[in-house]
């Protein structure tokens, strides 16, 4: 959704800015239920929001730039897989209500289908050259309990040995 | 190799065999003797190793070793004959120690020697005996040591429980003695076929830990988690990575499909700080 108005703050050659941020509408039209849509949007906004939360130490101009970003996330849903995810350039947001189990299969399922889109790619790079490279995306479990709270898991194949493990701060 | 039959799993008690368990096939088993005469220490452990179940078993299937019972020979009641053998043989083998006790005395004396010789030279002046004290010498010292050196059984070595010395016989144990098609024993199986050291995970409330080298030298890289179904509760998700985050070692969940393939699959899952 494209709006446009006046940024506070910012001189007089600076009057309007492209505000590329997703309404629940977004989500609502894309998801199976409404339910899926509040928390696929629930957690672009926790995400947005952490990305934007950059701008109170930073320019003015560079509050363009983090709004083109987020305006890059993308909901997407799989008919086949039957599952809703929030995609973002190589990242994949997949949103999980703590009373609903999480089946394995389908992150299985998404990280091959996934590496099968790389691979296309790679294909019209070949025959095209107009598609950039999309590399194998990292896929993060999104998990929202009861109090809005949100716990994000990267998920990855096999026995990773590069994960760094760390002390929860929060 | 033989691994000996004892309370449902597999024990080794050749020094040489453990050891090419431990560094050619990476099965650490666990050593529960003991040599000190206080009891058993896990800081002092030593032969017998035992296996676990699942340890034994793999070698079973992997033709590495056999497992023999011998609990018709050992348990069987000894002739007068052999029990008068085997009580010289326990006889030799006692005062085998006192040559060695006595050896082991004498090297320690030299060590002191010197401490030795000023507190027996001070004991003469103090006695008046001037001479006596300036001619002892370290040949006299360890000649009254070894004059009055007396071998009291109390002080003997406890033997470390090796390899049956005498000939005995045994059956070989045919039969697996664990479910072979059971999950967690093919996830040990396809583990250790990936070349990880893997090691029971209950002290971590995991099915298993996995080394990236021999435990005596790593930390545990991974704990493993199995899962009968590929499917799994948000919340006990989030109480298994976090314990993984606090003992610093990443999480996998392994699990098969469904559609009773005979693959083991296996998720890593880690926490993130994403979002605000």
């Amino acid at each position: 959704m494209v709006r446009q108005y006046p940024i506070a703050g910012c001189s007089q050659t600076v009057m309007y800015s492209l505000d590329f941020q997703l309404e629940l509408n977004d989500f609502t039209t894309v998801s199976p239920d409404d339910l899926t849509a509040a928390l696929g949007f629930q957690i672009y906004n926790d995400l947005k929001n952490g990305n934007s939360s950059i701008f109170n130490s930073q320019f003015n101009i560079y509050y363009y730039a983090l709004e083109e970003e987020s305006a890059e996330f993308q909901p997407n849903y799989d008919p086949n897989l039957k599952v809703f995810y929030l995609m973002k350039n190589d990242d994949v947001y997949i949103p999980v209500l703590h009373t609903k189990a999480i089946d394995f299969r389908i992150v299985k399922s998404l990280h091959k289908k996934l590496k099968k889109r790389c691979v296309l790619n790679v294909m019209k790079i070949i025959f095209m050259f107009l598609t950039t490279l999309f590399p194998i995306s990292n896929i993060f479990l999104a998990v929202v309990d009861n109090t809005a709270n949100i716990l994000y898991y990267q998920m990855s194949e096999g026995l990773s040995e590069n994960q760094s493990t760390k002390t929860a701060v929060k | 190799m033989y691994l000996t039959l004892l309370n449902g799993t597999g024990f080794v008690f050749n020094v040489d065999d453990y050891m090419e368990l431990r560094s050619k096939h990476r099965i650490m088993g666990a050593p529960v003797g003991t040599a000190n005469t206080k009891g058993w220490s896990p800081n002092q452990s030593t032969l017998p190793v035992e296996l676990s179940k699942f340890e034994t078993q793999l070698l079973l299937d992997e033709n590495i070793a056999k497992l023999v019972d011998k609990s018709k020979d050992l348990k069987a009641k000894p002739t007068a004959e052999k029990l008068e053998e085997c009580k010289a043989d326990f006889e030799s083998r006692l005062l085998g120690q006192e040559e060695a006790l006595k050896t082991e005395k004498l090297r320690e004396t030299e060590r002191y020697m010197d401490k030795i010789l000023t507190g027996k030279r001070k004991k003469l002046l103090k006695q008046g005996k001037n001479e006596l004290a300036a001619a002892l010498t370290d040949k006299d010292v360890l000649l009254e040591m070894s004059v009055n050196f007396k071998f009291d059984r109390q002080n003997a070595l406890l033997e470390v429980h090796c390899e049956h010395p005498t000939d005995h016989s045994a059956q070989i144990v045919t039969g697996p003695i664990v479910h072979t098609n059971s999950l967690k024993y093919r996830v040990f199986k396809d583990l250790w076929r990936r070349g990880k050291y893997v090691t029971s995970g209950d002290a971590f409330g995991a099915d298993f830990l996995v080394y990236p080298g021999d435990p005596m030298i790593y930390h545990a890289s991974h704990i493993v988690i199995l899962h009968e179904q590929p499917v799994i509760k948000p919340l006990e998700l989030i109480a298994k990575v976090r314990l993984s985050v606090i003992v610093n070692k990443s999480c996998v969940f392994a699990y098969e499909m469904e559609n009773n393939e005979e693959e083991i699959h296996y998720q890593t899952v880690a926490w993130c700080n994403l979002g605000k």
